[in-house]
């Protein structure tokens, strides 16, 4: 059964074997370090944008408690003569003056909106829920507010009775299309119905606010219904508005010929 | 099969078996298991089993408290062992004994068993007063801190600390044997948090590491690398590379989608209904033996028909369906892009983003020149970066010095940011051909015309990977040993 084989055989014999059982060993070491970070196939995700407003950010504040009792600034913009007013106290506030505003991580805020373009009488009632944070400079934060847009197609498509959802969701910087982005309006990406929007801006960036537009009337308007339309009314607060250059001119806090350098106009 | 062949076959089997079981042994038992530190680590690590604490207790009798048919279990309450019941980490020992009524006696318990120790929950504050301890102070470690282990009083040790070395709660690093006393911890406030991807980087270099090739172009230059490249006196050509800056500026954008309500037509119907309104046959020749009574229908249950559905489906326009993830994946710069998004790079991206952000911060409180000259976190980051390097550079004299400053913690989109880059030749011997190379990020955008450099240099610019720019910096003239330069240039924040 066995032949007697010569020494330099045995030996290359063995050498191809250790070499073998190494080259295994190191595979599968490999095979599992490759493996580690990728989620297994079939994975169902946490957080889908099918969930009810409210239960992503209850989720979130117990997945990271940090994010308990956090302020989060955030900034409304919409089309020209578009007014805001939020709901506070069971009822909705007058028109805001200022759309910069500070609301709580993880719950849900009712808006109004009125003065819609083409669309005077309307009114659409879209909620606004911050799933996450940023973490700006102390005492910086109202200068890096999340913003919030509203375009006139997502009006457009409230009021034929559609359902708008938007994930504003933070960029990540090292693979940040190299797009100019001052004065334009904020890039939307548009995702086909079955795509799951929040799992696609997680792959963008890390999603930090959810605004849904849709409801266009209440169908009540008192009692435990209207409560939860307007999700127990958590806090929010306005925040002072940022000045610019010409207004720190006109109150002499700026020198007039100030140099027009690379300091930023609004610090 | 002679007995040769047959020996020959077992050997043969043994020593691959062997290697296996080597290999097997290697991959978690290093040779430093066998040190005298390790071996006299597990000592130290047997000798607080429950069971070594019993043996090396006097024995004491104590009061039985439960008796029952099967057996009896012994208590030593806290106040016979001396311990204060309000006080943190009493002991609370419950030792077994043999049965009374098993006339088999010791028999049946074949195996002794171990006395089940429970230490009390502890109480975080100050440390615990002398008394009897559960853990017995060990001689490496007499200090009680709280952040060490609380659960053990302070005094933590791990079983198998050869395999690496254990950093304690408060930043010490510590090998095994050395359990370092951690300052006092005055606060246990909730360090503040941050995330990378809300900063812009500039500045330093990325893995890969820059090299310089033959023919004295770079490879491994990334987005945010700013790399000196120069020759020194014996003709050998290097790359060194500076600090790294950061600036808070996120940035935003959205996912969208739209879902609406359509009205269906569909109207389900009853095809057909039987109304059995009488008999339909007699049977006259004989006596009917079954009668059937014709009965007609009091009520008539009416089928209310659906006439219309509202459907909730998902519509998907025509110009929704846009593959536009699939064109964003084409811009990602970096094949380790993968690897950030399994989240490899969480550990180290912390202690990056540390160390830029207190350089940014310490050196936003003074001037910026002043910065530049006094520029000691990049004196430290340079030299250790290249640590290897050094020791060339201590025999050949050549070692130079390349930091990058911004003028901008903090930017919103359409901000100008003004870069300045010192170099200084802090080596013993002339450099020459140097080339100073900065690969932007792509949400920085270089205004054009705003570089100026305090040498003679030629610029240019051509575009990176990621849709931003290189800027070279090729001097015309070499710089002496303790002469030094600096560039300027203003970006945009995009």
């Amino acid at each position: 059964m066995f032949k007697r084989v010569s020494f330099p055989t045995l030996l290359v014999t063995w050498i191809a074997a250790i070499a073998m059982c190494l080259l295994a060993a190191i595979a599968s070491a490999r095979a599992q370090e490759g493996s580690r970070g990728r989620l297994a196939p079939g994975t169902q995700p946490l957080l889908r944008d099918s969930m009810p407003p409210g239960e992503i950010g209850a989720i979130q504040l117990l997945r990271k408690p940090e994010l308990r009792g956090v302020w989060q600034a955030v900034e409304l913009k919409g089309p020209e003569g578009m007014r805001l007013s939020m709901a506070d106290a069971g009822q909705f506030t007058d028109d805001l003056a200022e759309s910069r505003i500070a609301v709580m991580v993880g719950y849900v805020y009712r808006m109004r909106l009125t003065g819609l373009p083409y669309q005077e009488d309307s009114a659409l009632y879209p909620t606004l829920e911050v799933i996450d944070r940023i973490h700006p400079p102390p005492e910086r934060e109202h200068r890096f507010p999340i913003p919030i847009e509203i375009d006139e197609d997502d009006i457009n498509e409230a009021l034929r009775g559609g359902m708008v959802m938007r994930v504003v969701y933070l960029e990540d910087n090292e693979v940040a299309e190299p797009v100019e982005t001052v004065g334009r309006p904020q890039r939307v990406l548009d995702l086909r119905p079955t795509q799951d929007a929040l799992r696609t801006a997680d792959q963008l960036g890390r999603p930090v606010a959810i605004l849904r537009i849709g409801s266009r009337v209440p169908n009540v308007s008192e009692g435990q219904d209207w409560d939860n339309f307007l999700f127990g009314c958590p806090a929010w607060t306005t925040l002072k508005p940022i000045p610019t250059k010409q207004m720190l001119i006109d109150r002499g806090n700026l020198p007039a010929t100030a140099n027009t350098g690379s300091i930023s106009d609004r610090r | 099969m002679n007995k040769k062949t047959r020996l020959s076959f077992w050997i043969r089997t043994a020593a691959v078996l062997g290697c296996f079981v080597g290999m097997l042994g290697c991959q978690s038992r290093p040779l430093a298991w066998f040190g005298k530190e390790s071996i006299a680590a597990r000592q130290r690590s047997l000798a607080q089993t429950p069971m070594a604490l019993a043996k090396q207790e006097s024995p004491r009798p104590l009061p039985p408290i439960v008796t029952t048919g099967g057996g009896s279990v012994s208590a030593m309450t806290a106040a016979d062992s001396g311990n204060d019941p309000s006080k943190p980490g009493r002991v609370i020992q419950v030792q077994h004994t043999v049965p009374v009524g098993d006339p088999q006696g010791l028999d049946s318990f074949s195996v002794p068993r171990e006395s089940m120790t429970m230490i009390a929950p502890p109480s975080y504050g100050p440390a615990m007063p002398s008394g009897p301890t559960v853990m017995p102070p060990r001689s490496q470690s007499t200090h009680s801190c709280p952040t060490c282990n609380a659960m053990q009083g302070g005094n933590y040790q791990p079983v198998f600390p050869h395999f690496r070395r254990e950093t304690t709660a408060c930043g010490v690093t510590a090998s095994y044997g050395e359990c370092v006393p951690c300052p006092t911890v005055e606060s246990f406030a909730v360090p503040r948090q941050s995330d990378p991807q809300e900063y812009l980087f500039d500045g330093g270099d990325r893995e890969p590491i820059v090299r310089v090739r033959k023919d004295d172009s770079l490879s491994g230059l990334d987005p945010e690398d700013t790399v000196i490249q120069y020759v020194t006196e014996d003709g050998k050509s290097n790359v060194e590379s500076g600090c790294r800056v950061a600036i808070y500026a996120p940035r935003f954008a959205s996912v969208r989608k739209k879902t609406s309500v359509i009205e269906s037509g569909i109207a389900q119907r009853l095809q057909a209904t039987t109304r059995p309104d009488g008999p339909g046959q007699f049977i006259e020749q004989l006596p009917s033996r079954n009668v059937t009574q014709p009965v007609k229908s009091i009520q008539r249950n009416d089928v209310r028909v659906v006439e219309a559905v509202r459907d909730r489906n998902l519509t998907t326009p025509a110009e929704m369906v846009l593959p536009m993830l699939e064109i964003s994946d084409a811009f990602k710069p970096y094949e380790d892009l993968a690897l950030i998004k399994r989240g490899d790079l969480r550990s180290t991206d912390p202690a990056r983003l540390a160390k830029a952000i207190a350089a940014a911060r310490a050196w936003s409180n003074v001037d910026e020149l002043q910065v530049i000259v006094d520029g000691q976190e990049a004196i430290e980051v340079s030299s250790a970066l290249n640590t290897q390097e050094l020791r060339v550079y201590e025999t050949k004299g050549a070692r130079i010095r390349l930091c990058k400053v911004a003028s901008e913690q903090m930017a919103n989109p359409g901000d100008i940011i003004s870069f300045t880059i010192r170099f200084d030749n802090v080596g013993e011997q002339p450099l020459r051909n140097l080339v100073i190379t900065d690969s932007l990020t792509p949400r920085l955008e270089y205004v054009a015309d705003s570089q100026k450099s305090s040498l003679d240099a030629d610029f240019s610019s051509k575009p990176n990977v990621v849709g931003s720019e290189i800027l070279r910096w090729e001097l015309k003239s070499g710089i002496k040993p303790g002469d030094g330069g600096v560039i300027r240039f203003d970006c945009k924040v995009r």
